[in-house]
Protein backbone atom coordinates (compact mmCIF):
# COMPACT_ATOMS: atom_id res chain seq x y z
CA UNK A 1 0.00 0.00 0.00
CA UNK A 2 2.55 2.39 0.66
CA UNK A 3 4.32 2.01 -2.43
CA UNK A 4 1.68 3.55 -4.20
CA UNK A 5 1.37 6.11 -1.70
CA UNK A 6 4.60 6.48 -2.21
CA UNK A 7 4.96 6.35 -6.67
CA UNK A 8 1.61 8.98 -6.22
CA UNK A 9 4.24 11.39 -4.06
CA UNK A 10 6.98 10.93 -6.62
CA UNK A 11 5.06 11.32 -9.72
CA UNK A 12 3.43 14.16 -8.57
CA UNK A 13 6.33 15.99 -7.10
CA UNK A 14 7.96 15.44 -10.21
CA UNK A 15 4.66 16.88 -12.45
CA UNK A 16 4.34 19.78 -10.33
CA UNK A 17 8.15 20.85 -10.17
CA UNK A 18 8.37 20.00 -13.35
CA UNK A 19 5.32 22.41 -14.78
CA UNK A 20 5.34 24.94 -12.70
CA UNK A 21 7.93 27.42 -14.23
CA UNK A 22 6.60 26.79 -17.93
CA UNK A 23 2.55 26.87 -16.59
CA UNK A 24 3.55 30.08 -14.90
CA UNK A 25 4.43 31.81 -18.36
CA UNK A 26 1.95 30.01 -20.31
CA UNK A 27 -0.92 31.08 -18.30
CA UNK A 28 0.08 34.37 -17.47
CA UNK A 29 1.88 35.27 -21.02
CA UNK A 30 0.08 32.64 -23.26
CA UNK A 31 4.06 31.79 -24.47
CA UNK A 32 4.82 28.45 -24.93
CA UNK A 33 8.50 28.18 -23.77
CA UNK A 34 10.31 25.61 -26.13
CA UNK A 35 13.40 25.69 -24.05
CA UNK A 36 11.74 24.72 -20.79
CA UNK A 37 13.24 21.92 -20.82
CA UNK A 38 16.34 22.85 -21.85
CA UNK A 39 15.87 25.72 -18.47
CA UNK A 40 15.46 22.66 -16.39
CA UNK A 41 19.01 21.19 -17.98
CA UNK A 42 20.59 24.31 -17.18
CA UNK A 43 19.68 24.46 -13.49
CA UNK A 44 20.82 20.33 -12.85
CA UNK A 45 24.41 21.67 -14.68
CA UNK A 46 24.49 24.87 -12.17
CA UNK A 47 23.49 22.98 -9.44
CA UNK A 48 26.02 19.81 -10.11
CA UNK A 49 29.14 21.90 -10.99
CA UNK A 50 28.69 23.97 -7.62
CA UNK A 51 28.00 21.01 -5.70
CA UNK A 52 31.21 19.58 -7.07
CA UNK A 53 32.96 22.68 -6.22
CA UNK A 54 31.96 21.68 -2.84
CA UNK A 55 29.12 23.89 -2.48
CA UNK A 56 26.39 23.16 0.12
CA UNK A 57 23.76 21.45 -1.55
CA UNK A 58 21.01 22.88 -0.33
CA UNK A 59 22.59 26.43 -1.53
CA UNK A 60 23.30 25.07 -4.33
CA UNK A 61 20.01 24.16 -5.03
CA UNK A 62 18.81 27.94 -4.07
CA UNK A 63 21.92 29.38 -6.25
CA UNK A 64 21.44 27.79 -9.26
CA UNK A 65 17.37 28.53 -9.73
CA UNK A 66 18.56 32.19 -9.13
CA UNK A 67 21.28 31.93 -11.78
CA UNK A 68 18.54 30.42 -14.38
CA UNK A 69 16.08 32.92 -13.09
CA UNK A 70 18.84 35.35 -14.36
CA UNK A 71 19.56 33.65 -17.54
CA UNK A 72 15.60 33.77 -18.17
CA UNK A 73 15.79 37.57 -17.15
CA UNK A 74 18.05 38.24 -20.11
CA UNK A 75 16.29 35.91 -22.75
CA UNK A 76 13.59 37.65 -22.20
CA UNK A 77 15.09 41.12 -22.49
CA UNK A 78 16.71 39.88 -26.18
CA UNK A 79 14.14 37.83 -27.64
CA UNK A 80 11.24 37.43 -25.71
CA UNK A 81 9.90 40.37 -24.92
CA UNK A 82 10.06 41.33 -28.88
CA UNK A 83 7.41 38.96 -29.34
CA UNK A 84 4.78 39.34 -26.21
CA UNK A 85 1.83 39.76 -28.84
CA UNK A 86 3.28 36.97 -31.00
CA UNK A 87 2.67 33.81 -29.60
CA UNK A 88 3.24 31.86 -32.48
CA UNK A 89 6.50 33.28 -33.49
CA UNK A 90 7.60 33.28 -29.97
CA UNK A 91 7.50 29.07 -30.04
CA UNK A 92 9.92 29.11 -33.01
CA UNK A 93 12.08 31.45 -31.02
CA UNK A 94 12.18 29.72 -27.75
CA UNK A 95 12.76 26.32 -29.91
CA UNK A 96 15.37 28.36 -31.50
CA UNK A 97 16.82 29.06 -27.84
CA UNK A 98 16.32 25.43 -26.88
CA UNK A 99 18.59 23.72 -29.90
CA UNK A 100 20.90 26.45 -28.70
CA UNK A 101 21.53 25.63 -25.52
CA UNK A 102 21.58 22.05 -25.75
CA UNK A 103 24.24 22.39 -28.48
CA UNK A 104 25.97 25.23 -26.59
CA UNK A 105 26.17 22.72 -23.25
CA UNK A 106 27.39 19.62 -25.47
CA UNK A 107 29.83 21.89 -27.13
CA UNK A 108 31.10 23.34 -23.79
CA UNK A 109 31.04 20.70 -21.03
CA UNK A 110 30.99 17.32 -23.64
CA UNK A 111 28.20 14.74 -23.46
CA UNK A 112 27.86 14.20 -19.94
CA UNK A 113 28.92 15.30 -16.67
CA UNK A 114 29.75 12.48 -13.59
CA UNK A 115 26.05 13.12 -11.48
CA UNK A 116 25.77 13.23 -7.98
CA UNK A 117 24.85 10.31 -5.79
CA UNK A 118 21.12 10.92 -4.21
CA UNK A 119 21.80 12.43 -1.00
CA UNK A 120 20.13 11.47 2.54
CA UNK A 121 19.94 7.93 1.74
CA UNK A 122 16.65 4.91 2.62
CA UNK A 123 14.29 4.16 4.72
CA UNK A 124 12.58 0.99 5.09
CA UNK A 125 8.32 0.25 4.75
CA UNK A 126 7.38 -3.27 5.08
CA UNK A 127 10.60 -5.32 3.45
CA UNK A 128 11.48 -2.24 0.28
CA UNK A 129 13.77 1.05 0.82
CA UNK A 130 12.46 4.47 -0.17
CA UNK A 131 14.66 7.32 -1.41
CA UNK A 132 14.10 10.02 1.62
CA UNK A 133 14.90 12.31 -1.02
CA UNK A 134 12.27 11.73 -3.18
CA UNK A 135 9.80 12.15 0.01
CA UNK A 136 11.68 15.60 0.31
CA UNK A 137 11.01 16.75 -3.45
CA UNK A 138 7.23 16.01 -1.99
CA UNK A 139 7.27 17.99 -0.01
CA UNK A 140 8.68 21.03 -1.32
CA UNK A 141 6.40 20.44 -4.10
CA UNK A 142 3.78 21.27 -1.41
CA UNK A 143 5.29 24.37 -0.35
CA UNK A 144 6.11 25.26 -3.52
CA UNK A 145 2.42 25.28 -4.33
CA UNK A 146 1.39 26.99 -1.32
CA UNK A 147 3.65 29.55 -2.22
CA UNK A 148 2.46 29.87 -5.43
CA UNK A 149 -1.01 30.15 -3.90
CA UNK A 150 -0.06 33.12 -1.85
CA UNK A 151 1.78 34.59 -4.81
CA UNK A 152 -1.11 34.78 -6.83
CA UNK A 153 -4.04 35.40 -4.59
CA UNK A 154 -2.50 37.16 -1.79
CA UNK A 155 -0.03 39.51 -3.43
CA UNK A 156 -0.46 43.04 -5.61
CA UNK A 157 1.71 41.08 -7.57
CA UNK A 158 -0.88 38.38 -7.49
CA UNK A 159 -3.92 40.75 -8.52
CA UNK A 160 -2.07 42.25 -11.37
CA UNK A 161 -0.99 39.32 -12.71
CA UNK A 162 -4.69 37.66 -12.72
CA UNK A 163 -6.08 40.83 -13.68
CA UNK A 164 -2.92 41.25 -16.82
CA UNK A 165 -4.06 37.25 -17.56
CA UNK A 166 -7.18 37.87 -17.65
CA UNK A 167 -7.62 40.90 -19.74
CA UNK A 168 -3.92 42.71 -20.51
CA UNK A 169 -5.82 46.14 -21.98
CA UNK A 170 -7.49 46.67 -19.40
CA UNK A 171 -5.02 46.16 -17.15
CA UNK A 172 -2.71 48.16 -18.49
CA UNK A 173 -5.37 51.58 -18.68
CA UNK A 174 -5.59 50.75 -14.07
CA UNK A 175 -1.82 51.61 -14.31
CA UNK A 176 -0.27 48.06 -14.26
CA UNK A 177 2.86 48.05 -16.69
CA UNK A 178 2.33 44.88 -17.90
CA UNK A 179 5.51 44.43 -20.03
CA UNK A 180 7.59 44.54 -16.52
CA UNK A 181 4.93 42.08 -15.50
CA UNK A 182 5.62 39.71 -18.39
CA UNK A 183 9.43 40.54 -17.52
CA UNK A 184 9.23 39.32 -14.04
CA UNK A 185 6.79 36.19 -14.79
CA UNK A 186 9.58 34.77 -17.38
CA UNK A 187 12.06 35.45 -14.72
CA UNK A 188 9.96 33.79 -12.08
CA UNK A 189 9.01 30.82 -14.04
CA UNK A 190 12.84 30.18 -15.51
CA UNK A 191 13.69 30.14 -12.20
CA UNK A 192 11.55 27.59 -11.05
CA UNK A 193 12.62 25.96 -14.12
CA UNK A 194 15.62 26.07 -13.04
CA UNK A 195 15.22 24.72 -9.60
CA UNK A 196 13.43 21.82 -10.88
CA UNK A 197 16.51 20.99 -12.36
CA UNK A 198 18.60 21.66 -9.58
CA UNK A 199 16.21 19.37 -7.49
CA UNK A 200 16.15 16.41 -9.89
CA UNK A 201 19.87 16.99 -10.81
CA UNK A 202 21.22 14.89 -7.80
CA UNK A 203 19.21 11.69 -8.90
CA UNK A 204 19.84 11.69 -12.60
CA UNK A 205 22.76 11.25 -15.15
CA UNK A 206 23.30 15.39 -16.04
CA UNK A 207 23.28 15.43 -19.82
CA UNK A 208 22.57 18.31 -22.29
CA UNK A 209 19.37 16.20 -23.53
CA UNK A 210 18.10 15.00 -20.14
CA UNK A 211 15.82 18.39 -19.94
CA UNK A 212 13.40 16.17 -22.76
CA UNK A 213 12.29 13.98 -20.08
CA UNK A 214 10.79 17.03 -17.87
CA UNK A 215 9.35 18.89 -21.02
CA UNK A 216 7.39 16.38 -22.25
CA UNK A 217 5.94 15.28 -19.01
CA UNK A 218 5.54 19.02 -18.58
CA UNK A 219 3.78 20.01 -21.49
CA UNK A 220 1.26 16.93 -21.13
CA UNK A 221 0.85 18.57 -17.05
CA UNK A 222 -0.02 21.99 -18.87
CA UNK A 223 -2.55 20.87 -21.51
CA UNK A 224 -4.34 18.52 -19.03
CA UNK A 225 -4.26 21.25 -16.20
CA UNK A 226 -5.03 24.38 -18.65
CA UNK A 227 -4.23 28.39 -18.49
CA UNK A 228 -4.55 28.91 -14.90
CA UNK A 229 -1.33 27.61 -13.39
CA UNK A 230 -2.55 27.75 -9.86
CA UNK A 231 -5.52 25.51 -10.77
CA UNK A 232 -4.19 23.82 -13.58
CA UNK A 233 -0.59 23.06 -11.98
CA UNK A 234 -2.39 21.62 -8.55
CA UNK A 235 -5.18 19.47 -10.04
CA UNK A 236 -3.30 18.15 -12.85
CA UNK A 237 -0.49 17.09 -10.89
CA UNK A 238 -2.58 15.32 -8.50
CA UNK A 239 -4.50 13.42 -11.30
CA UNK A 240 -1.91 12.74 -13.52
CA UNK A 241 0.23 11.65 -10.22
CA UNK A 242 -2.86 9.50 -9.78
CA UNK A 243 -2.55 7.71 -13.04
CA UNK A 244 1.20 7.53 -13.97
CA UNK A 245 1.77 5.87 -10.09
CA UNK A 246 -1.29 2.55 -10.85
CA UNK A 247 -0.01 2.23 -14.42
CA UNK A 248 3.81 2.62 -12.96
CA UNK A 249 3.29 -0.11 -10.56
CA UNK A 250 0.61 -2.46 -11.97
CA UNK A 251 2.20 -2.25 -15.96
CA UNK A 252 5.27 -0.56 -15.45
CA UNK A 253 6.84 2.76 -16.67
CA UNK A 254 6.14 2.73 -20.27
CA UNK A 255 2.32 2.69 -19.63
CA UNK A 256 3.00 5.24 -17.54
CA UNK A 257 4.13 7.26 -20.00
CA UNK A 258 1.52 6.34 -22.43
CA UNK A 259 -0.98 7.08 -19.92
CA UNK A 260 0.26 10.55 -19.86
CA UNK A 261 -0.28 11.32 -23.23
CA UNK A 262 -3.50 8.82 -23.28
CA UNK A 263 -5.09 11.23 -20.72
CA UNK A 264 -4.03 14.54 -22.37
CA UNK A 265 -5.44 13.74 -25.64
CA UNK A 266 -8.87 12.88 -24.00
CA UNK A 267 -8.89 15.62 -22.16
CA UNK A 268 -7.68 18.02 -25.53
CA UNK A 269 -11.03 16.48 -26.43
CA UNK A 270 -13.25 17.00 -23.47
CA UNK A 271 -12.19 20.19 -22.09
CA UNK A 272 -10.23 22.01 -24.45
CA UNK A 273 -9.26 24.47 -22.02
CA UNK A 274 -7.95 21.65 -19.38
CA UNK A 275 -9.06 21.73 -15.82
CA UNK A 276 -8.73 25.74 -15.09
CA UNK A 277 -11.40 25.67 -17.98
CA UNK A 278 -13.84 23.44 -16.17
CA UNK A 279 -13.28 25.22 -12.86
CA UNK A 280 -13.16 28.68 -13.89
CA UNK A 281 -16.73 27.69 -15.71
CA UNK A 282 -17.76 26.53 -12.16
CA UNK A 283 -16.60 29.44 -10.63
CA UNK A 284 -18.93 31.54 -13.17
CA UNK A 285 -22.14 29.61 -12.90
CA UNK A 286 -22.02 29.76 -8.77
CA UNK A 287 -24.34 32.46 -9.10
CA UNK A 288 -27.20 30.50 -10.71
CA UNK A 289 -27.81 28.73 -7.52
CA UNK B 1 -7.18 70.53 -18.69
CA UNK B 2 -7.30 67.89 -22.05
CA UNK B 3 -6.15 69.35 -25.65
CA UNK B 4 -6.51 66.91 -28.70
CA UNK B 5 -4.60 68.27 -31.61
CA UNK B 6 -5.40 67.38 -35.33
CA UNK B 7 -5.17 63.53 -34.00
CA UNK B 8 -5.33 61.14 -36.35
CA UNK B 9 -5.28 57.33 -35.74
CA UNK B 10 -6.76 53.85 -36.32
CA UNK B 11 -5.49 50.17 -36.80
CA UNK B 12 -2.62 48.76 -38.63
CA UNK B 13 -2.33 50.66 -42.01
CA UNK B 14 -6.31 51.47 -41.62
CA UNK B 15 -6.86 55.06 -40.87
CA UNK B 16 -10.05 55.76 -38.56
CA UNK B 17 -10.02 59.21 -37.04
CA UNK B 18 -8.61 61.94 -39.40
CA UNK B 19 -8.00 65.48 -37.79
CA UNK B 20 -9.39 65.21 -34.95
CA UNK B 21 -9.39 68.29 -32.92
CA UNK B 22 -11.12 69.61 -29.45
CA UNK B 23 -10.52 70.96 -26.26
CA UNK B 24 -12.00 70.67 -22.34
CA UNK B 25 -11.83 72.54 -19.35
CA UNK B 26 -11.26 71.39 -15.63
CA UNK B 27 -15.00 70.14 -14.31
CA UNK B 28 -16.16 69.60 -17.87
CA UNK B 29 -18.25 66.90 -19.06
CA UNK B 30 -17.88 66.52 -22.91
CA UNK B 31 -19.95 63.72 -25.00
CA UNK B 32 -18.67 62.31 -27.81
CA UNK B 33 -21.28 61.04 -30.24
CA UNK B 34 -22.02 59.17 -33.12
CA UNK B 35 -23.62 56.17 -34.40
CA UNK B 36 -21.93 52.56 -34.39
CA UNK B 37 -18.25 52.59 -36.06
CA UNK B 38 -17.98 56.04 -36.42
CA UNK B 39 -14.76 56.39 -34.28
CA UNK B 40 -15.65 56.76 -30.59
CA UNK B 41 -13.88 53.83 -29.45
CA UNK B 42 -11.13 54.36 -31.44
CA UNK B 43 -11.05 58.02 -30.00
CA UNK B 44 -11.10 56.85 -26.16
CA UNK B 45 -8.32 54.17 -26.77
CA UNK B 46 -6.16 56.57 -28.81
CA UNK B 47 -6.67 59.20 -25.65
CA UNK B 48 -5.74 56.56 -23.09
CA UNK B 49 -3.14 55.03 -25.42
CA UNK B 50 -4.17 51.81 -26.15
CA UNK B 51 -4.05 53.16 -29.73
CA UNK B 52 -0.57 54.73 -30.82
CA UNK B 53 -2.06 57.91 -32.99
CA UNK B 54 -0.76 58.40 -36.17
CA UNK B 55 -0.24 62.04 -35.67
CA UNK B 56 -1.32 64.98 -33.94
CA UNK B 57 -1.03 65.57 -30.12
CA UNK B 58 -2.43 64.88 -26.83
CA UNK B 59 -1.82 67.23 -24.21
CA UNK B 60 -2.80 66.84 -20.69
CA UNK B 61 -2.44 69.36 -18.53
CA UNK B 62 0.88 70.98 -19.50
CA UNK B 63 1.89 67.79 -20.26
CA UNK B 64 2.35 66.39 -23.97
CA UNK B 65 1.03 62.77 -23.49
CA UNK B 66 0.66 61.55 -27.07
CA UNK B 67 3.53 58.54 -26.56
CA UNK B 68 3.03 57.78 -23.67
CA UNK B 69 2.08 54.39 -22.75
CA UNK B 70 -1.38 53.66 -20.82
CA UNK B 71 -0.14 52.80 -17.81
CA UNK B 72 1.70 55.95 -17.65
CA UNK B 73 -1.18 57.81 -18.78
CA UNK B 74 -3.36 56.27 -16.09
CA UNK B 75 -0.99 56.94 -13.21
CA UNK B 76 -1.12 60.71 -13.88
CA UNK B 77 -4.85 60.51 -13.05
CA UNK B 78 -6.55 59.44 -16.37
CA UNK B 79 -9.41 56.84 -15.23
CA UNK B 80 -10.88 54.68 -18.29
CA UNK B 81 -14.03 52.72 -18.68
CA UNK B 82 -13.94 50.28 -21.45
CA UNK B 83 -16.69 49.39 -23.78
CA UNK B 84 -18.82 47.07 -22.70
CA UNK B 85 -17.85 47.41 -19.41
CA UNK B 86 -14.00 45.88 -19.11
CA UNK B 87 -14.43 43.81 -15.45
CA UNK B 88 -12.12 40.93 -14.72
CA UNK B 89 -14.48 38.28 -15.34
CA UNK B 90 -12.21 35.87 -12.99
CA UNK B 91 -11.81 38.64 -9.99
CA UNK B 92 -14.06 39.25 -7.20
CA UNK B 93 -16.15 42.74 -6.95
CA UNK B 94 -13.53 43.95 -4.34
CA UNK B 95 -10.41 42.72 -6.53
CA UNK B 96 -11.93 44.20 -9.16
CA UNK B 97 -11.61 47.61 -7.50
CA UNK B 98 -8.65 47.30 -5.95
CA UNK B 99 -7.25 47.38 -9.39
CA UNK B 100 -8.44 50.55 -9.31
CA UNK B 101 -6.12 52.06 -6.69
CA UNK B 102 -3.01 52.16 -9.20
CA UNK B 103 -4.41 55.51 -10.78
CA UNK B 104 -3.80 56.72 -6.98
CA UNK B 105 -0.87 56.76 -6.80
CA UNK B 106 -0.61 60.13 -4.87
CA UNK B 107 -2.09 58.35 -2.28
CA UNK B 108 -5.15 60.03 -1.40
CA UNK B 109 -8.00 58.30 0.29
CA UNK B 110 -7.51 54.89 -0.89
CA UNK B 111 -10.49 53.44 0.76
CA UNK B 112 -13.24 51.38 -1.38
CA UNK B 113 -15.66 53.06 0.83
CA UNK B 114 -16.04 55.64 -2.14
CA UNK B 115 -16.96 53.15 -4.34
CA UNK B 116 -19.22 51.81 -1.97
CA UNK B 117 -20.93 54.66 -1.33
CA UNK B 118 -21.76 55.46 -4.98
CA UNK B 119 -22.70 51.90 -5.43
CA UNK B 120 -24.48 50.26 -2.27
CA UNK B 121 -24.95 47.06 -4.60
CA UNK B 122 -21.54 46.34 -4.76
CA UNK B 123 -21.07 46.13 -1.26
CA UNK B 124 -23.28 43.40 -0.82
CA UNK B 125 -21.57 41.23 -3.90
CA UNK B 126 -18.37 42.43 -3.28
CA UNK B 127 -16.94 38.65 -2.83
CA UNK B 128 -18.88 37.05 -5.57
CA UNK B 129 -17.04 37.00 -9.26
CA UNK B 130 -17.68 39.73 -11.07
CA UNK B 131 -18.30 37.69 -14.15
CA UNK B 132 -21.15 36.14 -12.34
CA UNK B 133 -22.72 39.87 -11.96
CA UNK B 134 -25.64 41.73 -14.48
CA UNK B 135 -24.80 43.96 -17.20
CA UNK B 136 -25.86 46.74 -15.06
CA UNK B 137 -24.05 45.99 -12.04
CA UNK B 138 -20.83 45.20 -13.83
CA UNK B 139 -20.89 48.94 -15.28
CA UNK B 140 -21.43 49.99 -11.96
CA UNK B 141 -18.52 48.51 -10.85
CA UNK B 142 -16.60 49.56 -13.82
CA UNK B 143 -17.16 52.97 -12.83
CA UNK B 144 -16.69 52.71 -9.65
CA UNK B 145 -13.34 50.75 -10.18
CA UNK B 146 -12.18 53.80 -11.64
CA UNK B 147 -13.72 56.18 -9.25
CA UNK B 148 -11.53 54.59 -6.54
CA UNK B 149 -8.38 55.69 -8.64
CA UNK B 150 -9.72 59.28 -7.79
CA UNK B 151 -8.98 60.65 -11.38
CA UNK B 152 -8.81 63.87 -12.47
CA UNK B 153 -9.74 62.69 -15.49
CA UNK B 154 -12.48 59.90 -16.33
CA UNK B 155 -13.46 58.48 -19.74
CA UNK B 156 -16.14 56.35 -20.41
CA UNK B 157 -16.79 54.36 -23.49
CA UNK B 158 -20.37 53.81 -24.08
CA UNK B 159 -21.81 52.60 -20.56
CA UNK B 160 -25.29 52.04 -21.40
CA UNK B 161 -24.48 49.33 -23.73
CA UNK B 162 -26.91 46.32 -22.97
CA UNK B 163 -28.21 47.97 -19.81
CA UNK B 164 -31.89 48.54 -19.37
CA UNK B 165 -33.15 52.64 -20.28
CA UNK B 166 -33.06 53.68 -16.92
CA UNK B 167 -30.34 52.66 -15.26
CA UNK B 168 -28.65 54.62 -18.55
CA UNK B 169 -30.24 57.71 -17.27
CA UNK B 170 -28.89 56.96 -13.35
CA UNK B 171 -25.76 56.62 -14.54
CA UNK B 172 -25.70 59.97 -16.35
CA UNK B 173 -26.87 60.84 -13.09
CA UNK B 174 -23.60 59.54 -10.92
CA UNK B 175 -21.82 60.85 -13.65
CA UNK B 176 -23.24 64.34 -12.88
CA UNK B 177 -22.92 64.06 -9.84
CA UNK B 178 -19.13 62.44 -9.43
CA UNK B 179 -17.96 65.31 -11.89
CA UNK B 180 -19.56 67.83 -9.31
CA UNK B 181 -18.58 66.39 -6.27
CA UNK B 182 -15.30 65.53 -6.94
CA UNK B 183 -14.17 67.93 -10.06
CA UNK B 184 -13.32 65.21 -12.35
CA UNK B 185 -13.00 66.07 -15.75
CA UNK B 186 -15.74 63.21 -17.94
CA UNK B 187 -15.28 62.34 -21.44
CA UNK B 188 -18.14 60.13 -22.41
CA UNK B 189 -18.66 58.19 -25.41
CA UNK B 190 -22.79 57.28 -25.66
CA UNK B 191 -25.79 57.00 -28.32
CA UNK B 192 -28.44 57.04 -25.57
CA UNK B 193 -29.65 60.44 -25.88
CA UNK B 194 -31.33 60.48 -22.70
CA UNK B 195 -27.92 59.61 -20.88
CA UNK B 196 -25.93 62.39 -22.54
CA UNK B 197 -28.82 65.34 -21.95
CA UNK B 198 -28.57 64.01 -18.31
CA UNK B 199 -25.11 64.80 -17.95
CA UNK B 200 -23.50 66.61 -21.13
CA UNK B 201 -22.04 69.98 -21.03
CA UNK B 202 -20.44 70.06 -24.33
CA UNK B 203 -21.06 67.35 -26.98
CA UNK B 204 -19.03 66.31 -30.29
CA UNK B 205 -20.23 64.80 -32.96
CA UNK B 206 -17.88 61.92 -34.93
CA UNK B 207 -18.89 60.62 -38.58
CA UNK B 208 -16.42 58.58 -40.62
CA UNK B 209 -13.99 59.42 -38.17
CA UNK B 210 -14.66 63.48 -38.51
CA UNK B 211 -15.70 65.70 -35.79
CA UNK B 212 -18.92 67.12 -37.87
CA UNK B 213 -20.28 68.87 -35.02
CA UNK B 214 -20.41 70.53 -31.66
CA UNK B 215 -23.21 71.11 -29.46
CA UNK B 216 -23.85 73.13 -26.23
CA UNK B 217 -25.81 73.86 -23.52
CA UNK B 218 -29.73 74.44 -25.59
CA UNK B 219 -28.43 72.50 -28.25
CA UNK B 220 -28.02 69.21 -26.08
CA UNK B 221 -31.37 69.59 -24.31
CA UNK B 222 -32.75 69.85 -28.19
CA UNK B 223 -33.77 66.14 -28.95
CA UNK B 224 -34.06 66.90 -32.55
CA UNK B 225 -31.00 68.49 -32.98
CA UNK B 226 -28.83 65.78 -31.31
CA UNK B 227 -31.08 62.91 -32.76
CA UNK B 228 -29.52 64.31 -36.65
CA UNK B 229 -26.31 63.06 -35.43
CA UNK B 230 -27.07 59.55 -34.34
CA UNK B 231 -29.60 57.79 -36.98
CA UNK B 232 -28.79 56.83 -40.01
N1 LIG C 1 -9.02 46.24 -34.02
C1 LIG C 1 -9.50 46.79 -35.15
N2 LIG C 1 -8.90 46.54 -36.33
C2 LIG C 1 -9.37 47.10 -37.48
N3 LIG C 1 -10.43 47.91 -37.55
C3 LIG C 1 -11.06 48.20 -36.40
C4 LIG C 1 -10.64 47.65 -35.14
N4 LIG C 1 -11.47 48.10 -34.19
C5 LIG C 1 -12.36 48.89 -34.80
N5 LIG C 1 -12.13 48.96 -36.13
C6 LIG C 1 -12.90 49.75 -37.11
O1 LIG C 1 -12.80 51.10 -36.76
C7 LIG C 1 -14.02 51.76 -36.99
C8 LIG C 1 -14.41 52.54 -35.76
O2 LIG C 1 -14.60 51.64 -34.71
P1 LIG C 1 -14.95 52.11 -33.25
O3 LIG C 1 -14.92 50.91 -32.38
O4 LIG C 1 -14.08 53.24 -32.87
O5 LIG C 1 -16.44 52.62 -33.42
P2 LIG C 1 -17.45 53.14 -32.33
O6 LIG C 1 -17.84 54.51 -32.72
O7 LIG C 1 -16.89 52.96 -30.99
O8 LIG C 1 -18.67 52.15 -32.55
P3 LIG C 1 -19.66 51.49 -31.47
O9 LIG C 1 -20.70 52.49 -31.15
O10 LIG C 1 -20.25 50.35 -32.21
O11 LIG C 1 -18.84 51.08 -30.32
C9 LIG C 1 -15.01 50.69 -37.39
O12 LIG C 1 -15.21 50.78 -38.77
C10 LIG C 1 -14.36 49.40 -37.04
O13 LIG C 1 -14.70 48.40 -37.95
MG1 LIG D 1 -17.28 51.83 -29.41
Amino acid sequence: MFSYLYQFLDSFSFLVLAVSGLSIIFGMMGIINLAHGEFIMLGAYAMTIMAKASVPLPLAIILAALLVGLFGFVVDKLVVCRLYDRPVDSVVATWGISLLLRQGILILLGPSLPGLTTPMGTFMVGGTSYSIYRMVLALIAVVLLVLMYWLFMHTRFGLHSRATMQNSATAQAMGVNTAQMYSLTFTIGSALAGLCGALYGPTMTITPTMGQAFQNDSFVTVIVGGANPLIGTALSGTVLGVIQSVLNITMGTFFGKMGLLIVAIIVIRVLPKGFSGLVESYMMKRKNR
Amino acid sequence: MLKVENLSSGYGTITILRDVSFEMKQGEIVAIIGRNGVGKSTLIKSLIGLIRPKSGKVVYGDRDITRMKPYERARLGIGYVPQGHGVFPLLTVRENLKMGEMINASGKDKSLEIAYDYFPRLHERREQKAGTLSGGEQAMLSIARTLIGRPKLMMLDEPSEGIQPNLAFQIGEIVKKCSSDMGISVIISEQHIGLIQTCAQKCYALDKGIVVGELAGEEIQDYNCIKRYLTV
